[in-house]
């Protein structure tokens, strides 16, 4: 009997170490470079600032949601332009949500309230629409996230629909559909849980190779998908620990093919190679630099510098990663 | 005698449905002017737009603010507009939380 509960106390134990040590790795060190916004030296402000996107030029653009504005900001935090008010007409928003930014420098922008994807110069300048809300090709509920790839395609998230840089549908991909948490957390167990499905995923990217990285915020974990949509893999799984998540938001990829998430319920920032092997991860909740409330958003600069939007302060971070 | 009988039978469902129509099954409050309404659940930028643009799309809300770190919405409805109970609890369940206490104040 003492021997049936000491392996059995066995096993528990390995499992566990096995869950810790899932995703180990080691990583450079970060700091912080700057904060901009509340209580920070930059120029702009924000109110509920949700996505950040960087161009080419080092410039970087901020969908501020409860300022129905898109702030353009250089390197240093300065605010070189804004534009848009409350509204739901051309150049307005009610809820500006994801922002991405195409190889022309042109800005897109999704309205999660006004369900629409607007396109704008990198002026600011108002230059086409799509969307209506809705549940068919082309029509939204409620955009989130939106990313570009090599050629110019749009892609939004919830299910994932591609346009065309002028907004002619392309494809559509996913469904709606819940991982159970005992699976996510026992991912180890259940690696491979409804591939392809999402629960309220937040933010999309597309990497290098063009390969689309979709955070499912509420099945907490990261899918990646070729740009037509087939499923290639996943990682995370619902946890604090090192390699898992608690709501992904953010996600970004650097010119290495690094993959940065935004981790929003463990205030933290983590960093995978491309194929979702944990490098490192930092940050912890609070209000003091390099501390976050609800990271939910996440660009790296050409220049290599990583800027965070720290939802809950009211502000963005910029964060130096060294090897 | 036959057709006597199918008339009364026919007024009497025509009547019992124009009653039950004009009956209230809802509890309206007239005059309401603020709402505030306990939601299990909310805790993310992501759920508190969600819920947010739902109660934004009842009829004569005003203004409608969200207090995550509270767990509850608040919304300010126009003059003269009736408050829907039971349709403020649908929306929030549709939303996919749970309404608590639902607090309906007048002017």
């Amino acid at each position: 009997m003492k021997k049936g509960i000491h392996t059995a106390l066995g096993i528990t134990m390995v499992l566990f170490l096995l869950l810790l040590m899932q995703g180990h790795g080691f990583g450079g060190t970060y700091r912080v470079i700057k904060v901009i916004g509340e209580g920070g030296s930059g120029s702009a402000q924000f109110n509920e600032p949700f996505d950040i996107a960087a161009d080419r030029e080092g410039f970087l653009y901020v969908t501020d949601a409860r300022g129905f504005s898109v702030k353009k900001i250089d390197r240093d935090g300065r605010l070189v332009l804004e534009w848009g008010k409350r509204g739901a007409g051309n150049g307005l928003f009610e809820k500006p949500a994801g922002i991405a930014v195409d190889g022309e420098g042109n800005i897109y922008v999704s309205d999660y309230d006004n369900d629409c994807i607007q396109k704008f110069s990198p002026d600011g300048e108002f230059i086409l629409r799509w969307g209506k809300s809705g549940e068919g090709k082309g029509e939204f509920d409620s955009p989130s996230g939106i990313a570009v790839d090599s050629e110019n395609n749009i892609y939004y998230n919830h299910r994932i629909q591609k346009f065309t840089k002028d907004g002619r549908f392309l494809a559509k991909w996913g469904k709606k559909n819940k991982v159970h948490n005992i699976k996510s957390v026992l991912s180890l167990l259940f690696p491979e849980e409804k591939p392809g499905d999402f629960y309220y995923p937040a933010k999309i990217v597309v990497g290098p190779d063009d390969r689309v990285y979709v955070s499912d915020s509420y099945n907490n974990r990261v899918q990646v998908f070729t740009k037509d949509g087939k499923y290639l893999f996943q990682w995370g799984g619902m946890g604090f620990w090192r390699g898992r998540f608690r709501v992904p938001s953010g996600i970004e990829i650097d010119h290495k093919g690094n993959v940065y998430v935004a981790d929003y319920y463990n205030d933290r920032i983590q960093q995978f190679t491309g194929d979702g092997r944990f490098i490192t991860k930092w940050g912890s909740e609070g209000d003091e630099p390099g501390r976050f409330k609800g990271p939910t958003g996440i660009a790296v600069e050409t220049g290599g510098a990583i800027y965070v939007v720290d939802w809950g302060n009211h502000r963005v971070q910029v964060f130096s990663i060294s090897e | 005698m036959m057709i006597r009988k199918s008339l009364l039978i026919t007024s009497l469902v025509l009547l019992f449905t124009i009653a039950t129509g004009i009956a209230v099954p809802h509890d309206l409050y007239a005059g309401a002017k603020e709402v505030t309404i306990r939601v299990d659940g909310l805790a993310c930028p992501f759920c508190a737009y969600g819920l947010e643009k739902k109660l934004k799309k009842l009829d004569g809300a005003e203004e409608v603010n969200i207090f995550l770190n509270e767990g509850k919405a608040t919304l300010v409805f126009k003059d003269g507009v009736s408050v829907d109970r039971e349709e403020i609890e649908r929306i929030v369940k549709e939303a996919g939380f749970t309404p608590k206490e639902i607090e309906i104040r007048a002017e």
